[in-house]
């Protein structure tokens, strides 16, 4: 508050010494206007009362009558300013004098001045010539009391006095005006303090007038506002950012826990993955005594049975009838087809548990293998095979010798019904799937039942007619599943079947681009 | 020479039952000796156990060795004839109820000279004879057949 004080004391000094210069520099005008006022009057005052003087005693000069002259001089007494007067001569020599106190002639001049003025003391003196005719007679001499100390000490209290008024006048002027400026000052300071000291930027100053402090007011409030504005976008902003702040904690939160779950869960299932792969391979085990037992034991009865069923036939052949003979002959057929059964669910077995060894296989060449074998079983035969030379898969070469020789058998058998038969072996895209494929024309069957075709002991035909166990399309489903590929087929009754393969690890470039040269590469081997 | 035993190591009678027709039927001479398990085989062939006693009977001319055997089983037979001076050369020729690949591979390795499949039939057991270069067994049969 002491700024605020000092502002006020400002304002009011200010006028003060406004004032009082004012009252000065006037002042000292006044009084010097006065005293030379006083003083050009008292010269023209004098000048006029020695012209006066000159004139009436021009007679008593011209007569040489000092006593006129000093009678006259004697009516001097009504002017109590003059204190002395005197009268000279044509020649310079005292003819009449006058003086006030008594003054003795001596301390008037002895001789008359040039006409002029002067102060001499605190008198003025003063000389004017007497002329007549333009002849001078006489000269006048005039000492009157100059006064001038009164006159200043008079003109001064007037204006001591007048100062003091005025001084009054200003100071109450000033306090009464000083508040009606400095009010809505303070209130805006007040104001002010207050915003900074409650951080309240919704308080505004009351505006009381139009003028400069008024449109201050304005400004001053419309920043208040602009801040205030300004500092609840701030907050808001700041909320929000303390918001997204703590989402992102909660979410990095949430997102360790997820990983520490993850982890627990891994290690979880990588105890729970060492448990069953020892599962496994304990299972395993067991299923490698168990296909050893059943290749040995369940063998053996089968042995006895259709050995001696042989013995009987050939040892004691004629103690028979014809029926049973017959009889025995199918005890025997069911033994060996038993033992066919047995063995090719060994072969199953062993596709499943066999380890895979891939290395790069040349399927063509196997495939040529196999129906060469296939011919030479069969030689009668007229069957037209065409195989697409240089087809190659990294792939397990006796697994993949199995699932060949069971596709080609098969292709070989179905189509025996056919005076010319057509098998064939290479690779092409089936809805947008590059696999390899086996091809023949033979009886085909009903794609309703394919989905069948592919499980152990299935059979979509007669045994009289297609000899076989149902085992051989697992074993190559099995076989192709282990390689990570898929077995599908198309076909149609009696229109021939195509099994497709594929060994997706493996599709090499070179197959790709030999699918283009597909049939300009095709090797007819035909016999 | 010629007249010298066929060691038949079988525990199943009806295969040692079928083996001996088979035998029977191709008039072969050789008297057929049985074993029914491994330490039986073993004891015959080194004469100890019951064999002991008297001299050590006459190594046989082949030995037919059945792998699944009580007690010793074939595998085991098979490394204890190679491990002895007095075996070392017999002909093994191993009798094998399936074509169980490891059987053979195991059986080869430890010293089969070859193998027949059961039951043994008299054929598959000429075939495996001639690999041996045993050709006395079969002139025995075309002189006595």
């Amino acid at each position: 508050m002491k700024k605020v004080r000092s502002v006020r004391q400002k304002f009011v000094a200010t006028i003060l010494v406004t004032t009082v210069v004012a009252l000065l520099i006037s002042g000292c005008s006044m009084v010097a206007y006065n005293l030379q006022n006083y003083r050009n009057n008292l010269i023209n005052e004098l000048t006029a009362q020695a012209a006066l003087l000159g004139r009436a005693n021009t007679p008593a000069l011209q007569f040489d009558d000092p006593q006129a002259a000093a009678d006259y001089l004697a009516l001097l007494v009504e002017q109590p300013k003059v204190r002395a007067a005197a009268i000279y001569n044509a020649r310079g020599a005292l003819f009449a004098s006058y003086s006030r106190d008594n003054t003795s002639p001596g301390d008037l001049p002895t001789i008359p001045e040039i006409d002029g003025n002067r102060v001499e003391g605190s008198n003025i003196v003063l000389f004017k010539r007497i002329v007549a005719n333009n002849e001078i007679l006489g000269t006048v001499y005039l000492q009157v009391h100059y006064q001038l100390y009164e006159k200043l000490l008079g003109n001064l209290g007037i204006a001591l006095a007048s100062f003091a008024l005025a001084l009054l006048a200003a100071i109450l002027l000033s306090l009464w005006l000083q508040a009606s400026v400095t009010r809505p000052i303070l209130a805006i300071s007040g104001m002010a303090h207050r915003v900074v000291k409650d951080n309240d930027y919704s308080l505004r100053a009351e505006k009381t007038t139009d003028d400069e402090i008024g449109r201050l007011v304005d400004a001053i409030n419309a920043m208040l506002a602009e801040v205030e504005q300004r500092n609840l976008e701030l907050e808001n902003f700041n909320l929000e950012l303390a918001d997204q702040v703590k989402e992102r904690t909660e979410a990095e939160k949430a997102l360790r826990e997820t990983q520490q779950q993850v982890l627990q869960l891994n290690t979880v299932l990588e105890q729970r993955v060492r448990e069953r792969t020892l599962q496994l391979e304990n299972a395993n085990k067991e299923l490698e005594a168990f296909s050893y037992s059943v290749s040995h034991d369940l063998r053996a009865p089968l042995r006895a049975i259709d050995g001696f069923s042989q013995a009987l036939l050939e040892d004691y052949t004629d103690n028979l009838d014809d029926t049973g003979r017959d009889y025995l002959a199918r005890v025997r057929g069911g033994a060996q087809r038993m033992g066919m059964l047995i063995d090719d669910l060994l072969k199953l077995s062993r596709v499943s548990r066999a380890e895979l060894k891939i290395q790069e296989v040349d399927l063509s060449e196997l495939a040529t293998t196999i129906l060469n074998e296939l011919r030479e079983g069969e030689p009668e035969r007229r069957v037209d095979i065409r195989i697409t030379s240089g087809l190659k898969a990294p792939c397990d070469p006796q697994l993949i010798q199995i699932a060949l020789q069971n596709l080609l058998s098969n292709a070989w058998k179905y189509s025996g019904t056919r005076e010319q038969a057509h098998i064939e072996f290479g690779m092409r895209a089936q809805n947008g799937e590059v696999g390899f494929f086996v091809q023949d024309n033979g009886v085909g069957f009903d794609m309703d039942y394919a989905g069948k075709l592919f499980g152990a002991f299935q059979r979509l035909h007669d045994q009289s007619e297609f000899p076989g166990t149902g085992i051989g399309l697992a074993t190559v489903k099995r076989i192709i599943s282990r390689h990570g590929g898929r077995v599908w087929t198309e076909a149609a009754l009696d229109k021939g079947a195509t099994f497709y393969f594929t060994l997706p690890a493996t599709v090499p470039a070179e197959a790709n681009w030999q699918k283009e040269e597909h049939h300009e590469q095709q090797t007819n081997l035909a016999g | 020479m010629n007249n010298r035993p066929i060691l038949l190591v079988e525990d199943n009678p009806d295969d040692q039952q079928l083996a001996l027709r088979a035998f029977r039927k191709s008039n072969l001479g050789n008297e057929v000796v049985i074993a029914s398990d491994g330490v039986e085989a073993l004891d015959y062939l080194f004469g100890t156990g019951p064999y002991s006693g008297g001299a050590s009977p006459e190594l046989p001319a082949v030995v037919l060795l059945d792998l699944k055997l009580p007690r010793k089983d074939g595998l085991e037979v098979l490394r204890e004839i190679r491990a002895s001076e007095r075996t070392r050369l017999l002909p093994v020729v191993i009798v094998t109820s399936s074509r169980e690949e490891q059987d053979l591979v195991n059986g080869y390795s430890l010293g089969a000279n070859s193998y027949v499949r059961k039951p043994v039939d008299f054929n598959e057991f000429v075939n495996a004879v001639q690999q041996l270069g045993l050709y006395w067994l079969i002139l025995n049969e075309s002189a006595l057949g």
